[in-house]
């Protein structure tokens, strides 16, 4: 029975971990392909831990050094993702033509425009990554 | 006892990873905890393991990992579907949402945590402003309130309930 649940959880992490990779090459821009890589941590990498921990037991070795290892992959890879989307949209690269919503271009347009005009500057100015450096 | 919370938190760490039950490990393990525990603390403020023995702390942080746990699998589960189906519209795009959060360890907290919920990637923020910018896969419909609820209010509500501090009305 063990055999089965750790066959599972294994299964359950590749396959996502495919997933994942196939998402990197599937998702029209960097930005969307970011999400992809957090797949990969969420769903990819903790059943492959749980995996382990019931291969071997909780209260063992693998067990605590498990729960550690998957407590580091879940901080570090939205740390990472975090750190790539903040370096590439201060990079100015942009989003894909499909994209919604640009909201803080939106606004730095809002305010460009605004200032052409004459108007009073915005004063609820929010994160503009293009301008900041 | 701000070096008496890092240092137990850090015992735990070796511990965990130890994981050997000889006197040698228990003293070794105790002498580097304290001095973890001294070299840390200026750093600020840490609440020790043993508040999570308080009930009221505990089910909050019980509510919240539930939260997390649930919602981060089911937006893997669309993602993972997008991925298989790329017909499926993808209606993503960068949104400015405001937060509730005010502390350096409030902040990192919501960053992390909606990030676990990969529909939401955090990019960046504005402290002045109390704004948090994000890269969404499903753009929610609205004003930037009906963002924050949508992305970082129910972490933002638990969380805040977790450390013990109420929500600003805004």
């Amino acid at each position: 029975m063990r055999l089965v649940v750790v066959a599972a959880l294994l299964t359950i992490g590749v396959g996502f971990s495919l997933t994942a990779g196939l998402g990197l090459i599937r998702m029209p821009d960097v930005y969307t392909r970011v999400h992809s890589s957090t797949l990969a941590a969420v769903l990819g990498a903790v059943p492959v831990f749980l995996a382990l921990v019931v291969g071997k037991g909780p209260i063992s070795r693998y067990g605590g050094e498990s729960l550690l290892a998957c407590i580091l992959v879940l901080v570090f890879a939205p740390l990472s993702a975090h750190a790539l989307l903040r370096a590439t949209y201060r990079g100015r690269v942009p989003l894909w033509s499909g994209a919604k919503v640009d909201q803080p271009r939106d606004r730095l347009r809002g305010k460009d425009s605004g200032a052409d005009a004459g108007d009073e500057p915005d004063s609820g100015a929010g994160p503009e990554p293009q301008a900041r450096g | 006892m701000r070096v008496v919370a890092v240092a137990t938190w850090c015992y735990l760490v070796w511990v965990a990873l130890s994981w050997t039950a000889t006197v040698e490990f228990a003293v070794a393990g105790l002498l580097v905890s304290l001095a973890v525990g001294l070299a840390l603390s200026p750093l600020g403020h840490l609440p020790g393991p043993w508040t999570l023995l308080r009930p009221r702390r505990a089910a909050a942080v019980l509510a919240l990992g539930t939260w997390v746990l649930v919602h981060s699998t089911a937006s893997s589960l669309r993602l993972a579907a997008r991925i298989w189906t790329p017909r499926r519209p993808l209606a993503s795009g960068m949104v400015i949402v405001p937060t509730r959060a005010r502390t350096d360890a409030e902040l990192a907290a919501v960053g992390i945590l909606t990030s676990l919920v990969v529909d939401s990637q955090l990019v960046d923020l504005a402290r002045a402003d109390d704004e948090l910018q994000f890269h969404v896969l499903q753009a929610p419909a609205g004003g930037a309130e009906d963002a924050r609820r949508a992305i970082n209010g129910p972490v933002e509500r638990l969380l805040l309930g977790a450390l013990g501090r109420r929500e600003e009305s805004t």
